[in-house]
């Protein structure tokens, strides 16, 4: 037997698991072998010194805490469920519970958006004739962006007043719904089959106009 | 069915109904061995003794659940231990410390002795530093002696699982307290050959 077979056996000696041929086998082996002999010490020291530990008991009054505690709850299960407090179970806890995973849920989207760089959601530019703005009456039509009067929208350059956007954008950590459009708004008519999809927060002007322009 | 089920068992039967002698019975049978595997397990004896009369509480609320299948020392423990892992991860979570732990700690010194108390204290303190999965599991086979079946049931593991986790434990325990434990082999042996400092 070599010694790590024999170490993993006199763990299991402790417990008296050992079959006899294992028994045997480690036996032999610890009778040849000094450095798992003393390891065998030291399995047994270790299993004996744990039986032989320090009790920490109770302190004396334990069991009349004890009882109080038990008539104390035993009072609670006996006293009869007066109607506020199971209108308060059924109807006042599950709605707290729905408002908390609201607050919850809205919570998680501003932050998944925020992770993804104030991402334009893409159903507002996208959606057949929904998303309107109102500033401008611009609306979407088949992913393209058109006037209220069926024109198309052209792209051009970034200027002063979408640089003026875009730092109202970073100021307030997000980006405006109509900061596309904007965009649009200003460029010019060479254009016409654009398809505006997203923003993303760290664009320059420039990468802004390029991707606005696809 | 061995003796100390049986007798869990009549107890049990009685507390089931409603008879309260039999329930402090019960509670004069484990309040101890509760409170060493969670004292061990959150180095508070305050705390310890408060989750022992909570998983009381608990048997004696659920006394009609009791499923006799089982030992009651299953149910017990499982109980217990799981209100200490919900004390762990809630001091995980919160960061809860003890000045009078930090204090205490701070004054512990080595006993110079190398009598058998000596070693017992090494050796809670060496507990004391296992992971919670191999110090569970020491505490309820090595210190409560329980069989590995149960164990495994208390724990919710394999039974494998377990007695990979003990042998872990026991040696981990074993390399700590090496130095010491060479000492008193060399003590018990009558060697003449000093031993290493320590």
């Amino acid at each position: 037997m070599r010694c790590r077979k024999a170490r993993w056996y006199l763990s299991a000696r402790c417990d008296g698991t050992l079959s006899e041929r294992q028994r045997r086998g480690l036996e032999a082996h610890l009778d040849s072998c000094e450095e798992c002999r003393r390891e065998g010490f030291f399995f047994s020291e270790i299993g004996s010194l744990a039986t032989r530990l320090e009790s920490h008991g109770t302190r004396p009054d334990f069991n009349l805490r004890m009882r109080a505690a038990i008539r104390r709850a035993d009072e609670a299960a006996a006293r009869p469920v007066t109607w506020p407090s199971r209108l308060a179970t059924l109807v006042l806890r599950p709605a707290l519970v729905a408002a908390g995973v609201v607050v919850l849920g809205l919570g998680g989207l501003g932050a998944w958006s925020m992770m993804r760089g104030g991402e334009v959601p893409q159903a507002g530019v996208n959606e057949t004739s929904s998303a309107v703005n109102p500033r401008y009456g611009l609306s979407v039509r088949n992913g393209q962006l058109a006037t209220q009067a069926g024109e198309l929208i052209p792209v051009n350059g970034i200027d002063q007043e979408t640089r003026r956007l875009q730092e109202r954008y970073l100021e307030a950590g997000r980006l405006p719904r109509d900061y596309v459009m904007e965009a649009v708004r200003l460029g010019d008519s060479n254009n016409a089959n654009l398809t505006p999809r997203y923003v993303l927060p760290t664009m320059s002007p420039d990468q802004v106009t390029k991707k606005v322009s696809y | 069915m061995d003796t100390a089920k049986a007798i869990d068992h009549a107890l049990m039967r009685r507390v089931q109904k409603d008879q309260y002698d039999a329930f402090e019975e019960l509670v004069d049978r484990y309040k101890t061995r509760l409170v060493n595997v969670i004292y061990r397990m959150l180095n508070d004896q305050n705390e310890a003794e408060d989750l022992v009369q909570e998983t009381f509480l608990r048997v004696w609320t659920h006394r009609q659940d009791y499923d006799f299948s089982y030992c009651l020392s299953t149910w017990i423990y499982t109980i217990a231990l799981n209100l200490a892992k919900n004390e762990l991860r809630k001091r995980r979570k919160f960061k809860f410390f003890s000045l009078l732990e930090m204090s205490e700690k701070g004054l512990e010194l080595p006993d110079p002795k190398m009598g058998p108390s000596a070693l017992g204290h090494m050796l809670e303190g060496a507990i004391g530093k296992l992971p919670s999965k191999y110090k569970e599991a020491f505490l309820l086979r090595d210190v409560e002696q329980l069989p590995y079946e149960e164990v495994a049931q208390i724990l919710g593991v394999p039974l494998g699982t377990v007695k990979s986790r003990v042998n872990r434990a026991r040696a981990v325990l074993k390399d700590e307290l090496k130095p010491k434990l060479e000492q008193s082999r060399a003590m018990s042996q009558g060697s003449l050959v000093p031993v290493r400092a320590l």
